[in-house]
């Protein structure tokens, strides 16, 4: 744990706003942690700061394990529950989602924030909330995966000079189908708009159920990036005759803008456009169909190191997303992930608390409380990090 | 005349009568002139109260805090100690982050226990503190006795001798970090991993240290015929 250097870096960026509350609040009162209620949908802005428990059940086909951060599966393992906090930016992202139908274009939301306040988590949640409301999941894990992994790659045979990455698209195909489970037999009705030459060989009929692009790419990795290809089209025009409704997740989204370490045949890096999979992506961001939206988190991870505190980049999404990517989203709303606030910082406090997971005798005196708070400047990484050890 | 009193003051210098001898040696490498700079208070209680008028710290800059003396409640000797034990080439970010990734899974371990006990006697038995686990740990590991060196007639002797209680815990820490060293050598496990599954046994009186302590053990007790030889002169 890195926590000394961080934290002091931390400490530096915490606002004085913060210092002055620090006579007025009142250490041994245990809050109420807990939501009104366990519905994401149904949370309001009365439980902001508030954590709300989830189903294993969703979290197993939602691939939990795999989307979210080693020190969040940790947690889950030690603790044994999953309680996640409603927060102002998940609040106003589902707020935002609340308004997709058919008649509206699609929506472009952009989350973007420091290191450690939220982002991925953010989003994973909004996953969370159009999975228990039935809409139908799209989530990219992380697109620096292809962009600057290591993966085979072939050369597209669908239009010259594109890079397929084939592992990249089957591993999206398979996660999608995962997450979609309980909407699998809803998917399988939508019908195919066209017949598909995948090869000589592999077909799929016009009006073929769109699961069997699905399947078709999940099964045959050499061609799963044209299978992906094909179902972002499917999707899109299916979502727009309101047949679902479509949420789009990408993590890292940013990344599809930039470089790559892709090399092609002359040695040089492919830029991110190259890439296929990044072309598919980008149509999503296009404002041609509706009944859906795509919500995409911009990370400095592309630039830098995230965890480089002596590089101080800038979190907003014009200097992340480059103009050419700014083009590309706009018009987008975009949605703030902010360090805690003093209700937030001190309910997940309480929780640990609560649960014992703060063991020492002085991290759970009111002078070890305020240390706590405020070593971890309020940021929600390193407050989880400083309670790991303590 | 310069140099008698040169001699002089040599003389003065080197004179075992006085009570404190006058060192004119410099140290080797600082960045703060000895003159010039005081220790700074990391103690938070003493921080509020005032100096005093004669106090040089009135007068003298306060050297910067080193990064292991940031007062937090935290804080604990014996793990500290065990970081700067475990410093490789002065990367201490790294040690610290390894001994504390190795704090985090006991915790887990010892919560994950608690938390499956299904009695409140058995729940109280089971100690939370990652921090408490380890000075145990450490303290188990501490050996009795100590060998040390004689060479009597030519011949060099293993001779036990009384440890003194803190170099009983340096060769606790020192035996702990090798084995650990050892077991995570060419990356069959990682450092922190194997620190932490030491250290859960070490608690139990189990483990590779304990062992190594109670294999020490023997070997003084098969020396005790070289005891005497402790307090013949050579």
């Amino acid at each position: 744990m890195n926590a000394a250097r961080r934290s002091t870096a931390l400490l530096i960026g915490a606002s004085r706003t913060r210092f002055a509350s620090l006579r007025t609040c009142s250490t041994q009162t245990l809050r109420t942690y807990r939501a009104s209620t366990n519905d994401p949908g149904d949370l309001a802005i009365s439980d902001v700061g508030k954590f709300y428990e989830v189903a294993p059940e969703a979290l197993d086909h939602l691939q939990f394990k795999r989307n979210l951060t080693k020190e969040q599966r940790k947690q889950y393992d030690t603790l044994g529950e999953y309680l996640w906090m409603c927060r102002r930016p998940y609040l106003e992202a589902v707020n935002c989602l609340q308004a997709v139908r058919p008649s509206f274009p699609s929506l472009n939301v952009v989350l973007w924030g420091k290191f450690g306040t939220g982002k991925s988590m953010t989003l994973f949640q909004l996953t969370h909330y159009a999975y228990s409301q039935g809409w139908v999941v799209l989530h990219v894990h992380n697109v620096l995966k292809w962009t600057r992994g290591r993966d085979e790659i072939a050369m597209s045979a669908y239009k010259p000079g594109r890079i397929d990455t084939p592992i990249a698209a089957q591993a999206l195909l398979s996660e999608f189908k995962s997450m979609n489970t309980p909407n699998w037999s809803k998917l399988s009705e939508c019908k195919t708009e066209r017949a598909y030459e995948w090869s000589k060989v592999e077909t799929t009929a016009k009006g073929s159920p769109i699961t069997d692009i699905v399947d078709m790419g999940i099964t045959t990795p050499h061609l799963a990036t044209d299978c992906f290809g094909a179902l972002v089209e499917e999707l899109k025009r299916h979502a727009s005759d309101s047949k679902f409704k479509l949420l789009v997740t990408i993590d890292h989204g940013n990344s599809i803008f930039h470089s790559t370490k892709v090399k092609r045949a002359d040695a040089t890096y492919a830029p991110a456009m190259d890439l296929s999979i990044n072309q598919q992506l980008v149509k999503f961001a296009h404002n041609d169909w509706s009944n859906g939206a795509c919500v995409l988190v911009v990370d400095k991870k592309e630039f830098y190191p995230s965890h480089d505190l002596l590089v101080v980049p800038v979190d907003t999404p014009l200097e992340l997303l480059g103009e050419k990517g700014f083009e590309v989203l706009d018009p987008f709303i975009p949605i703030e992930t902010t360090l805690y606030s003093m209700d937030e910082a001190e309910a997940a406090y309480s929780y640990y608390y609560d649960k014992r997971w703060i063991t020492s005798d002085k991290g759970r005196s009111s002078d070890g409380k305020k240390e706590l708070l405020y070593i971890s400047a309020f940021n929600p990484y390193m407050f989880e990090r400083m309670c790991a050890i303590v | 005349m310069r140099l008698r009193s040169l001699v002089t003051l040599g003389r003065m210098i080197a004179a075992p009568s006085s009570a404190r001898a006058l060192s004119v040696s410099q140290p080797l490498r600082t960045v703060y002139d000895p003159k010039a700079f005081e220790e700074p208070i990391t103690d938070k209680k003493l921080l509020i109260q005032p100096l005093e008028e004669s106090d040089p710290r009135n007068f003298l800059l306060i050297k910067a805090m080193q990064s292991d003396d940031t007062p937090v409640f935290y804080r604990d000797r014996v793990v500290d100690k065990f970081v700067n034990l475990c410093l490789q080439r002065g990367y201490k970010e790294i040690a610290r982050t390894m001994v504390y990734e190795a704090l985090e899974t006991i915790k887990r371990h010892q919560y994950k226990a608690w938390r499956k006990a299904p009695t409140a006697a058995e729940k109280s038995a089971i100690e939370l503190n990652p921090f408490v686990v380890f000075s145990q740990s450490i303290k188990n590991c501490q050996p009795m006795m100590k060998l040390i060196k004689l060479t009597r007639g030519g011949i060099v002797y293993q001779v036990p001798a009384p440890v003194a209680p803190s170099q009983a815990e340096f060769m606790a820490m020192k035996s702990l970090r090798d084995i650990c060293r050892e077991k995570a050598h060419k990356g069959r496990t990682s450092f922190e991993t194997a620190l932490a599954g030491e250290i859960l046994s070490a608690y139990k009186n189990e483990g590779a240290t304990i062992q190594a302590k109670q294999e020490f053990h023997k070997q003084c007790e098969a020396n005790r015929a070289f005891a005497h030889y402790r307090t013949m002169a050579s």
